[in-house]
């Protein structure tokens, strides 16, 4: 088995943040490689740059033993590596041969008609090499995800690549459809394609991988064969050992603040119950898409819920809408600051306004301008938010000052309750612990906290007790002694994997 | 003071001059339009000898005011990120309403008023809650209602204008306060509370949010579906306004006259700074916009140039405008991406 793909040296930097340091990998023909780290690890700005999305600002990518400039997606297609996204590129109302050739269609000679035989042709024989049997010219908008996904890999293979890179294939698929895709995999493994199979789930990891190679905040950790990996050994692979940072002192009362009851989401979340008390801080763990975020967003209101109960120090809320939640002294931190968390194009101090400007009112109503601005600088101060210049538009802010700016926002409301979604993603370390300083000087001040996040070391260094969401539903409770990486870990994927 | 401003320090300069400074920085496209209405100015005064004279100035500001009045409502859409393309037919078809109700049904005066601004709640109501509430493109809900108007107009008229108004209402179009037309009074009384409305109030305020990034805004607890929809209401109210002072001061109300206020309107928007994806402009841009469509309008008809000309240069006008808007932005972003 040769060597294809190899990349040496790739270094990335984003304003604010170093998304690849120093970073190398290779792949063999006929290699399952996985490649494993938490969101945010760099996992997709490896894949953004080996695929010519993103271009590296150092290092060289090597087909063989010749060495590639992979300046755009085509470039990399051309070389022989091709990306099944996550997102499918689909066009749901075409059919599925239309689908399968787009972009490469055979037309003929006058108007450059499509020639359709061909198409449906090449599609059904690309298809009948996967050993998947489809009507071609049924609509896309027609099938499941999964045949979907089985129509992308094979339009994906008949390029004839060398390398081809899934980006967390199964994360939509069902237990049946996995096994189906596991066969494919093995498919085209046999046929000697490098496959580079980026993955959060551990068993997909011992069910395929011949490889596996570790990304963790930017940083290159390692490289291991399968056969001397346990699931211990790649969590701490994954995770990090435990950072030594200050402990958090604990100053939760028994008061309960918020209540929440027999809460439901048709097909999302089921049976949510839980409280937060007085000055407490309240993580959420899990894996991406067991339903962390969607429990503190119906609680805000955020997204509809179809039965359950929110009680706020003992008073029974209707909370059907962000603004109902501000109304009970309920404030989120929205998971994407960008799309959801501030006006890019707007001044810090509008933004900070926003969310409270009942509060910059006079006495007739009309917004004191005065006031919005007293009120900025206060923030600025203390958050620490740098440049302190409240003019300066939200976009012109560096990642971790921007998410300040919407903590800022959310807590000049005065809420009881703060819900922090993902408080640090994509911010540097020292922002990082900025932030973590912030919410603990919150609870100080009686404000009590849910915080969700992907990242289990910040949910185990902020939180007084840990809740374990799996497949919408609260499936442990851990107290701070009980709570640990590798037992969260163990509730987070279920009971299948305890060896 | 105002929201997105930018401050430039430069401590040896003089406060005066940096405050000029500021101001270009932060307003060039306006400042490139009161430079492009000086230059049209004076070149019309050379080019057409009518053109200063007392009574087409007077001409022009009553124009202005028309287009002026139902620009409000058609900016406080387009900052809100929406488009209403039904103004100038709801204009229309409030001045038909209130003639056809006037003076061949004789109703009273202030009950038929009170009709015909039904039309625009009524129209702005249609729009906001469709757009709002079904997620509908709002383009796409006003064209429709702009035909409905438009066939409504008809309908009522039978393509003959009805005209003949009580004198007293014919006052609100044509008469004097003193030596100022009424309209200007109104349209100057308006856009001075409207200014300030948009400034200090929290309604304005939560109108830029929306434009700005509404996700953001239902996050931050603002009731973005209720204001969408006031929006919405609000720019039907205006048309059916001005729709009045048109039908006063042509005495009639008529089916025809609705198409061209669509395009002054969104003219002076686009010139006056408005972006069209929401979130930035002001009101006074918006008046100094419609002004120099009015002026324009004018000249084109002092220079006696072919109607038809007119649209073309008209149109020409508007594509420079959007073309200047995205190339200013556009140079905004490289600055900003260098940062």
């Amino acid at each position: 088995m040769g060597t294809i793909l190899s990349v040496k040296n790739i270094s990335k930097s984003f304003p604010g943040v170093k998304a690849l340091d120093d970073v190398s990998l290779d792949v063999k023909s006929g290699e399952i490689h996985a490649l494993l780290g938490e969101n945010g690890a760099g996992k997709s700005t490896f894949i953004k740059i080996v695929s010519g999305v993103f271009r590296a600002d150092e290092g060289e990518i090597f087909m063989g033993d010749r060495k590639i400039d992979v300046k755009s997606p085509a470039d990399a297609v051309e070389a022989g590596i091709s990306v099944v996204h996550q997102e499918l590129n689909i066009v749901p109302w075409l059919d599925v041969a239309t689908n399968f050739m787009l972009g490469q269609e055979k037309t003929k000679k006058f108007l450059h008609i499509i020639d359709k035989k061909y198409s449906i042709q090449k599609a059904q024989e690309s298809l009948k090499r996967l050993e998947f049997d489809i009507d071609v010219t049924k609509k896309m908008q027609m099938l499941s995800f999964a045949e979907q996904q089985m129509v992308e890999i094979a339009k994906v293979i008949s390029t004839n690549p060398k390398v081809v890179i899934l980006d967390e294939p199964t994360a939509a698929l069902a237990q049946q459809e996995r096994a189906n895709l596991y066969q494919v995999v093995n498919a085209l493994k046999e046929q000697g394609v490098g496959i580079i199979y980026i993955t959060h789930i551990f068993e997909e990891v011992f069910e395929l991988a011949d490889r596996v190679s570790v990304l963790r905040d930017g940083q290159y950790i390692g490289t291991e064969e399968r056969e001397n990996l346990d699931e211990k050994t790649l969590i701490k692979m994954v995770v990090g050992r435990e950072v030594k940072s200050v402990p958090r002192e604990s100053i939760a009362t028994d008061e309960v603040v918020l209540e929440v009851k027999d809460l439901n989401v048709e097909g999302k979340l089921h049976d949510i119950n839980f409280n937060l008390k007085r000055g407490e801080i309240l993580g959420f763990a899990g894996l991406a898409g067991a339903g962390r975020s969607e429990i503190i967003r119906a609680v805000f209101g955020a997204d509809r819920k179809d039965s359950g109960e929110i009680w706020i120090e003992g008073e029974r809320v209707e909370i059907d809408s962000p603004y109902d939640a501000y109304q009970a002294g309920i404030a989120l931190v929205p998971e994407e600051r960008k799309s959801e968390g501030l006006m890019m194009e707007m001044t810090m101090e509008y933004n900070n306004a926003c969310a409270s400007l009942f509060k910059t009112t006079n006495k007739a109503g009309m917004i004191s301008y005065k006031k919005v601005r007293q009120r900025a600088y206060e923030a600025v101060k203390k958050f620490e938010i740098s440049p302190p210049d409240v003019l300066r538009k939200a976009k012109l802010f560096s990642g971790g000052n921007q998410q300040k700016i919407v903590v800022s926002k959310c807590v000049s409301a005065d809420p009881k309750v703060l819900l922090v979604d993902e408080p640090t993603r994509g911010v540097d370390v020292g922002a990082k612990e900025e932030i973590h300083a912030i919410l603990d000087e919150m609870v100080k001040e009686g404000k009590s906290i849910i915080v969700v996040s992907s990242e289990l070391l910040e949910v185990l260094k902020l939180s007084d007790r840990v809740l374990v969401v799996r497949d919408g539903r609260i499936v442990a409770e851990l107290t701070k002694e009980e709570a640990g990486q590798e037992v969260i870990m163990q509730y987070a994927m279920g009971g299948s994997s305890h060896e | 003071m105002r929201w997105g401003e930018v401050v430039m320090s430069n401590g040896s300069q003089s406060k005066a001059l940096n405050s000029i400074k500021n101001w270009y920085a932060t307003s060039k496209q306006e400042a490139g339009l009161y430079i492009a209405l000086v230059a049209l100015i004076i070149f019309l005064s050379i080019a057409s000898p009518a053109f200063l004279n007392a009574e087409n100035i007077l001409n022009i500001i009553r124009q202005v005011s028309i287009v002026g009045i139902i620009a409000i409502g058609g900016f406080m859409v387009i900052l809100t990120g929406g488009m209403d393309i039904s103004v100038g037919y709801v204009a229309a078809l409030t001045g038909i309403v209130v003639a056809k109700l006037t003076i061949d049904m004789n109703v009273p005066m202030p009950l038929s008023i009170t009709a015909g601004m039904c039309v625009g709640l009524l129209a702005g109501l249609l729009n906001g809650t469709l757009s709002t509430y079904l997620n509908l493109p709002s383009f796409i809900v006003t064209l429709g209602t702009m035909q409905i108007c438009q066939g409504a107009g008809y309908v009522v008229t039978q393509a003959t204008p009805i005209s003949n108004f009580p004198e007293s209402f014919v006052e609100l179009g044509r008469g004097y306060l003193g030596p100022i037309p009424i309209p200007v009074i109104i349209l100057a009384a308006l856009y001075i509370f409207m200014s300030l409305f948009m400034k200090y109030s929290k309604f304005g305020t939560y109108c830029y949010a929306l434009g700005g990034n509404k996700e953001s805004a239902r996050l931050s607890g603002i009731r973005v579906n209720r204001i969408q929809v006031l929006v919405y209401i609000l720019g039907g109210l205006f048309s059916s306004l001005g729709g009045l002072i048109v039908a006063a001061r042509t005495n009639a109300g008529s089916a025809q006259v609705g198409g061209t206020y669509l395009f002054d309107v969104f003219t002076a928007c686009v010139l006056g700074g408005t972006a069209l994806s929401g979130g930035i402009g002001r009101l006074p841009g918006v008046v100094v916009g419609c002004i120099f469509v009015g002026i324009l309008n004018n000249g084109l008809v002092q220079l006696n140039v072919d109607s038809f000309y007119q649209m073309m240069v008209q149109g020409i006008v508007l594509v420079i405008a959007v073309v200047l808007q995205s190339l200013m932005t556009r140079e905004k972003r490289k600055k900003s991406n260098k940062q």
